[in-house]
């Protein structure tokens, strides 16, 4: 039933569109008999260019910033009756961000700020699946998130690791309605690292029970020629893999100094991020991380000195580790949020507002420094250049290198597209 | 707005008989003082029905007295439905003694319990007919029957969802009478198990969810289904009872079916659509279908049946949110939005049908923002002139009673045929038409004329599930050994079942019956009790009424769970002190911080990193998205997680096992149903005189493939 949803066909060509980007936009696929077609890649850069930006992002690492991060509070600073609490400070880019992001600042020179994000819902669950599946929620059908479109185009990132893993949060059927196995491995708490991994036996008694289930479910196995089972057979051969190799170790954060957790910052978040940085490093190619607590209906000062610590500690770190080990030309860093909030304070907090917020891009081929787009001047609505989620995920899709213009079809017979038929934003590509 | 049921729900608490003053028409919301009226009491002697179903004016000891017909009297608990179609449920001795025989003759004419084993016998030998046609047509081969030790697992687990015990397995494969299987069929059917089991079922295909919005529970709506399932209530009977409905979250448990999507109606009738009939309109929703031949426009006629029912009050959600902000002197925080957070979801019909079409409508038959009308989806030109397509649309608030009367009825052109496809598929793995949400052309099954063969028998059991079921399972087909997955479902010609992971609850509830062994079965969550306290009365919600609610629920014995949702989040483990008072029943164990309960029995749906949901339980936002894919993390799970604990040390099995003369027969017995085959034995001995013990040999089986699958 899996291999259904599983477009061999649509992976290879991809693969190899993949490999000849750089070529030029024409390709011939070298599928038996089929070799006089040729495939064309239907592009919003113009016939002839380059295609800046496709395929650059081996990996993605998308921050979630649960709740609906204040873009006015944040990399949006305004001046006049919306500005908040901080004040707007100077970065090493051209943009200002405010007083509470002093790490970011400092990095903004490596960053991309759409501040143009607009979109039309304004309640959390809602809003939050449209985040992390480009599109609206409905009863009827579950939309796959983009690790899994990824891992539906382009198979899996790495033999025994998962291709994508969230951190800090559930699945929440990530894999929408590709197969289970595209469901990104949730990590509920970075610290713990990946549950169930310790064997329940020591090692001699283990490696004998080990020896016996092979002779006792050897003619089970045998006997039924059951693509069912023989894939049982095959989860069983890459989890022990996992628990023998030193892949497990990725999902460790003792394996790092003390140092560098601390730059990171002690807590869920931070270490959360250090652990995409390591997953990314060991061939996860997407990994979630949520912060939670955006939700600043009340007291923003107090809860941008405290989340907005955080995140500015952790997202500053991450770029820097990244950079230093030479990962960030090819991971793509997402800072994403269900929405904005209201230039308007009421009492000491801000209500929910999607017509216009910020996210941020950085790494994979992403022009560094710039922002892109703008609020007005209050910041409640886009001025200019407005991205929608949709948008944003073809961006994402498009850095990743999945065929957003391809549809895939649910079990339902339904079509599906990365990121809804959005348009990636090509003006944020070197 | 909240008429007479509450009042009655209300009297409930105090004395169960106010109940029987039911209104006899749930339009008629005014007739409260019905229950006033004190009817006489029918003396002894009076005259008995002739049929089961007649209209029956029932009267308890006291007086009161309601209008309803028989619908099941089962473990001495009668329950009757009012000409509103709701159902009651009491004990037979409340009743007068002239009733009490009065239901007990209704019980016997009825046509169920069960069919004569020689009908079963009768109608399953026709099915292999058509089947074993099928398969010549085909040059398909029937697989060889079944051992009795892999027809004796896949029929536990079929039937009560858990794998048999070492004594059940024994027991049954000593048994050397001729009729042994069917016997054994009959006495699964009628256990707790296969509530159990059928409410798994029918939790994945509706969604079934604890959780609506802030605070709102469906927990009388979990009770409603399982005590539908376990008085065997007729299909088109519940379905009938779940469209027709009346009341809130907090009152009526039928109600929850809609309330489910009162926040999104249009998602709730495309998903009844697919579900009940199998008409494939979700496209439609939006515009019109790309290959079938439903529009935009049919699809708004259908959604208008329900254009003048409202689910969901904004008003009242915000007057409870406002006093919950304020919060009250003595309220825990918190408590207030979750104790009464119900009271929004509130079924009533308005006179007057709102469904428009939407403003961005882009087809001639329409205009934008026009309203819709209600009008029935066809599938032939027969169907348009039936009889049961004559619905009278002109009293809006008559509308989804209408509908229902028109799809649940079993000459519906679809109704039978997608609930037998569905019981098909339940118990061969596949159904006769894939997928079930599609079966707009029937011409386009495996094999047509089963399903026609299936649609009749679904008629002539008038719905009955557990008889249609008790056919399938009698059938030689059925009973031969299982086929892998086939290449294309759409040709699969059914020479035995298709072999098949266990499902998520199967899986679990099997190794719990490991664990704890078949007291699992005596476990029953019921939490309506809780929902039903929390109920506001009509009109403004003031802090005075909420406070007055609150001290009634402080009176109760009714201990409320602690909620802590979010608190929970992510977290495998079930707050157990929370849940306990809801259980009837034996209370079930718990260990490794995990509650022992069945699947059924738990929150519904598992959290998510609990063992069900990692083994594919349904999230339930989508209808029957349970999966049987495999994942490193189940490995993991079942080779060093908590299950693994559970089932090899200190274990219901493992304490079997010590008490039989040979260990190594106890186990294979208890894990996979079977004795061990000698070379198997030879091995395990073997090993065992080494480092190895019992435990092993346990923790070996659990993560053999043999175990996970049924064959």
């Amino acid at each position: 039933m899996n291999d259904l949803f599983r477009d061999e066909l649509s992976r290879r060509t991809f693969a190899e569109r993949l490999a000849r980007t750089s070529l030029g936009l024409t390709i011939l696929p070298f599928l038996p008999g089929s070799a006089a077609k040729a495939v064309e890649i239907k592009s919003p850069v113009p016939a002839g260019g380059r295609a800046p930006g496709f395929g650059s992002a081996r990996a993605v690492i998308m921050l979630q910033l649960s709740g609906g991060m204040s873009h006015i509070d944040t990399f949006d600073p305004k001046s006049g009756r919306s500005k908040g609490p901080a004040d707007a400070v100077k970065t090493s880019a051209d943009f200002q961000v405010t007083s509470y992001l002093p790490n970011t600042a400092k990095v903004a020179n490596k960053l991309c700020v759409i501040r143009s994000m607009t979109a039309k819902v304004g309640v959390h669950e809602s809003a939050r699946y449209l985040m992390r599946t480009g599109y609206e929620k409905r009863g009827t059908i579950v939309h796959p998130t983009l690790g899994a479109w990824a891992q539906h185009y382009l198979g899996d990132s790495h033999p025994t690791l998962p291709s994508s893993v969230c951190v800090n949060r559930n699945s929440n059927s990530g894999n929408g309605f590709f197969p289970a196995t595209m469901s990104p491995l949730p990590i509920l708490a970075p610290d713990e690292g990946l549950r169930n991994s310790t064997p329940s036996a020591e090692a001699a008694r283990q490696e004998k029970r080990l020896a016996m289930l092979g002779e006792l479910d050897a003619k089970f196995s045998s006997n039924q020629k059951a693509p069912a089972v023989s894939a049982y057979d095959d989860f069983y051969q890459s989890t022990l893999r996992l628990m023998k190799g030193k892949d497990l170790e990725v999902f460790d954060l003792s394996k790092e100094t003390a140092d560098l957790r601390t730059k990171y910052g002690q807590n869920r978040f931070g270490q959360g991020c250090l652990l995409a940085r390591r997953l990314v490093e060991g061939g996860v190619r997407f990994v979630e991380v949520e912060s939670g607590g955006w939700d600043m209906h009340k007291d923003i000062e107090g809860g941008m000195e405290d989340r907005g610590a955080e995140f500015d500690t952790a997202f500053a770190a991450l770029i820097s580790d990244l950079e230093v080990r030479g990962l960030l030309d090819s991971t793509l860093i997402v800072v994403a949020t269900e929405f904005g909030r209201k230039p308007q304070f009421e009492g000491s907090g801000r209500g929910h507002h999607p017509l216009a917020f910020t996210s941020v891009l950085a790494g994979a081929g992403v022009k560094r420094g710039i922002a892109y787009g703008a609020s007005d001047a209050d910041g409640g609505r886009v001025a200019s250049d407005p991205v929608t989620v949709g948008d944003l995920h073809a961006t994402i899709g498009w850095a990743a290198g999945l065929p957003i213009d391809k549809e895939a079809t649910s079990p339902s017979g339904r079509p599906f597209s990365v990121g809804n038929r959005g348009k990636p934003v090509s003006a944020v590509f070197a | 707005m909240k008429r007479s049921i509450l009042l009655l729900t209300i009297a409930l608490a105090a004395a169960p008989i106010a109940l029987m003053a039911a209104p006899a028409n749930k339009k008629n919301k005014r007739a409260r003082a019905a229950g006033t009226q004190v009817a006489p009491v029918v003396p002894p002697g009076a005259p008995m029905p002739s049929r089961p179903d007649e209209w029956h004016t029932w009267t308890n000891a006291a007086g009161t007295a309601v209008e309803a017909k028989f619908i099941a009297l089962e473990s001495g608990i009668l329950t009757v439905e009012s000409k509103a179609g709701k159902s009651f449920r009491f004990p037979l001795t409340m009743l007068n003694a002239g009733d009490q025989q009065y239901a007990r003759v209704c019980r016997e004419l009825l046509p169920r319990p069960a069919m004569a084993q020689e009908v079963v016998e009768r109608a399953a030998a026709r099915l292999d007919g058509v089947i074993n046609a099928g398969l010549k047509a085909g040059a398909v081969a029937p697989n060889a029957t079944t051992t009795d030790a892999q027809f004796l697992r896949r029929i536990y687990l079929d039937v009560t969802g858990r794998i048999p015990t070492q004594a059940e397995a024994e027991n049954f494969l000593a048994d050397r009478s001729p009729d042994r299987r069917a016997k054994l069929i009959n006495a699964l059917l009628n256990s707790t198990g296969y509530t159990m089991h059928m409410f798994n079922y029918l939790a994945d295909m509706l969604r079934v969810k604890d959780d609506y919005s802030k605070g709102a529970r469906s927990y009388l709506y979990e009770d409603w289904l399982k005590d539908q399932i376990a008085i065997n209530r007729p299909w088109d009977g519940m379905v009938r009872n779940m469209l027709t409905a009346d009341g809130g979250l907090t009152e009526n448990g039928a109600a929850g079916f809609l309330l489910r999507d009162a926040q999104m109606p249009l998602d709730g009738v495309s998903n009844m659509l697919t579900t009940f009939l199998g008409a494939d309109v979700s496209c439609a929703q939006c515009h019109d279908h790309p290959f079938a031949e439903w529009t935009q426009k049919d699809f708004y006629g259908m959604a208008a049946f329900f254009g003048a029912t409202d689910g969901y009050h904004e008003d009242r959600f915000k007057q409870i949110r406002s006093i919950a902000k304020k919060g009250l002197v003595g309220v825990e925080k918190g408590q207030i939005q979750r104790l009464l957070g119900s009271n929004p979801f509130d079924l009533v019909d308005l006179p007057q049908n709102r469904l428009r079409f939407p403003e961005d409508y882009k087809y001639d038959n329409a205009r934008p923002n026009q309203p819709a009308l209600p009008e029935l989806i066809n599938w032939s030109s027969m169907d348009v002139s039936s009889s049961i397509s004559k619905v009278n649309t002109a009293n809006a608030a008559a509308l989804r009673d209408e509908f229902a009367k028109w799809m649940t009825h079993s000459d519906n052109p679809r109704f039978a045929t997608a609930i037998a496809n569905r019981m098909w598929k339940k118990v061969f793995g596949i159904a006769v038409q894939e997928p079930v949400s599609d079966i707009d052309s029937p011409e386009g099954a495996s094999n047509p004329e089963l399903l026609q063969h299936i649609t009749t028998y679904m008629r002539q059991a008038k719905f009955d599930l557990r008889e249609f079921q008790r056919i399938l399972f009698n059938t030689a087909a059925y009973q031969r050994q299982s086929s892998p997955e086939p290449e294309d479902f759409k040709k699969f010609r059914f020479p035995g079942p298709q072999l098949r992971r266990m499902t998520a609850e199967q899986a679990w509830d099997s190794i719990l019956t490991l664990a704890q062994g078949p007291g699992i079965d005596q476990s029953f969550l019921r939490r309506g009790d809780e929902v039903r306290l929390g109920d506001l009365p009509d009109g403004k919600i003031t802090p005075e009424v909420v406070k007055a609610v609150l001290q009634k629920v402080r009176d109760s014995s009714v201990v409320m769970s602690k909620g802590g949702g979010k608190k929970n989040k992510g977290n495998a483990k079930v707050n157990v002190r929370a849940l306990e008072s809801a259980y009837e029943g034996r209370i079930p164990a718990q260990r490794s911080g995990m509650v022992l309960a069945r699947a059924s029995e738990l929150p519904q749906p598992a959290p998510e990193s609990h063992f069900l949901r990692l083994f594919g339980q349904s999230d339930r936002l989508v209808a029957d998205t349970g999966t049987t894919d495999g994942s490193v993390p189940q490995i993991l799970q079942l080779m060093n997680g908590p299950v693994q604990e559970i089932s090899t040390s200190a274990s219901f099995v493992l304490a079997e096992a010590a008490g039989s003369k040979d260990a190594v027969v106890a186990l294979y017995h208890a894990f996979l149903a079977r004795p061990p085959s000698s070379e198997e034995a030879q091995k395990a001995a073997a090993a065992m005189t080494g480092e190895l013990s019992a435990a092993d040999l346990a923790w070996v089986l659990l993560n053999s493939r043999e175990f996970l699958f049924i064959q």
